[in-house]
């Protein structure tokens, strides 16, 4: 019987994919969990930050910042595109590039020139494929590995580059991450920072010590750093909250495949064996007869 | 209300307690913080952010600059890189120091920007070294 084996080796490969499928699943949701975690570490510091700057912006003058300061023309835009390394996470990566091609092409229609700076082999195979969008830097380690030290070098690059006006506009495309379901990918600007609107009436209460003009220029390179940082790390648990998801549904579907295939090949055996049992039957049928 | 010590960096909270007293390396000097200080945000170098627990016992904590706010009686410093006096590897602050030192030896005076990263660097490790100094004097390992 041809089919009963044929059936029996798809069964065995649907199964076979199941608990890969499975692991894969429970892997990343392990790892969303532990970069949930991470992201929620880095909050206070950050709003604490955020909170700082508008304190100490009344008492400062935001054009003397370099990093408030937007240049007058705008020419050079640098995109950091944050994708992920590995495929097997549904549309995650390709939701990225089809929020960051429109940037792009949008910017080279404005007669600007985009710079792409990408993190994530997925990214940068894409990108390499897309004739008229030019990759200027690609992220080299694993972007799962990244610590804040990483971002803080990216950072810097990015910072000094804006001063010197290599760039005159740095933007991020990453993916929020709301909840471990809801997620979309996103366009945002990082420099220059956007003025702080200035808390008046706290800002006179507080001694600012140096002067909050001073104090104003040493948060805002953390300010940027730390929005890369949470631009990224929310990227990464997004990708595991996404491949968790696809790997779910397929775990899912190969189960239903699994009951299907079970039926059929049960079915199979089973007219096989009812076949051979009228064969026999009537054999003896036909002994007897004689 | 008793006074708070918080101590975040960007990737985690290191500490946060009820304290009796703070000091902390300001960028104008060191300074003392007791309870009910007046709201304050200044700068910081590197240097030990040091505070008495209510029970009377010391910890004292590694900054390599960063910021920090009072605001009733919650004292917040946001360090850019922090660890526990008991955790410092004086090997390796001592290794930063000399290449830091050499960087600066070697170093051309037109290469402002370099100049100022290698004075951070030496200003890094030679706080490190003096915490871990003072803390073993003051706490040594039986």
């Amino acid at each position: 019987m041809k089919g009963v084996r044929e059936l029996k080796r798809r069964l065995k490969g649907v199964q076979n994919i199941r608990k890969i499928t499975k692991a894969i699943e429970l892997v990343a949701s392990t790892k969303l969990r532990r970069l949930q975690e991470r992201a929620a570490a880095t909050r206070p510091f950050a709003n604490q930050l955020a909170a700082m700057m508008k304190r100490v912006a009344g008492g400062a003058d935001p054009s003397a910042s370099p990093l408030l300061r937007a240049h007058d023309s705008v020419t050079i835009v640098a995109i950091l595109v944050v994708a992920g390394d590995k495929g097997l996470c549904g549309s995650y990566n390709s939701n990225v590039f089809r929020t960051a091609i429109p940037v792009v092409r949008a910017l080279i229609a404005e007669g600007k020139k985009p710079h792409l700076f990408v993190m994530g082999r997925r990214a940068a195979t894409y990108f390499a494929k897309v004739k008229d969008v030019e990759v200027s830097w690609v992220y080299p380690d694993p972007v799962e590995k990244i610590d804040f030290a990483a971002v803080k070098r990216l950072a810097r690059d990015f910072m000094d580059g804006f001063v010197a006006g290599r760039f005159h506009e740095v933007r991020v495309v990453y993916t929020s991450l709301r909840t471990a379901t809801s997620f979309r990918p996103l366009c945002q600007g990082v420099l220059p920072v956007p003025k702080p609107e200035a808390n008046s009436e706290a800002a006179a209460d507080y001694i600012l010590e140096p002067e909050g003009q001073v104090i104003l220029d040493r948060i805002l390179p953390r300010f940027v750093e730390m929005q890369l940082f949470a631009a990224i790390l929310e990227s990464l648990a997004a990708e595991f909250a996404s491949r968790r998801i696809a790997m779910k549904s397929a775990t899912d579907n190969a189960g239903d495949m699994i009951s299907s295939l079970s039926k059929e090949y049960n079915k199979a055996r089973q007219s096989g064996i009812t076949a051979e049992l009228l064969e026999i039957s009537g054999g003896a049928e036909a002994v007897r007869g004689t | 209300m008793p006074l708070t010590l918080k101590i975040l960096t960007p990737e985690k909270t290191l500490f946060e307690a009820a304290v009796t007293s703070v000091t902390a390396p300001a960028t104008k000097g060191s300074m003392g913080i007791l309870n009910g200080h007046a709201p304050l945000v200044t700068t910081l170098d590197p240097g030990a952010v040091e505070a008495t627990l209510p029970d009377g016992s010391q910890v004292a904590f590694l900054v390599t600059g960063g910021f920090l706010e009072v605001s009733s009686n919650v004292v917040t410093v946001l360090a850019d890189t922090g660890e526990p006096a008991d955790a410092l590897d004086e090997k390796r602050a001592r290794e930063a120091e000399t290449r830091a030192r050499e960087r600066l030896y070697a170093m051309r005076r037109d290469s402002q920007f370099d100049l100022a990263r290698a004075e951070a660097a030496l200003a890094r490790a030679a706080a490190r070294l003096r915490l871990s100094g003072r803390w073993k004097s003051r706490n040594p390992r039986v």
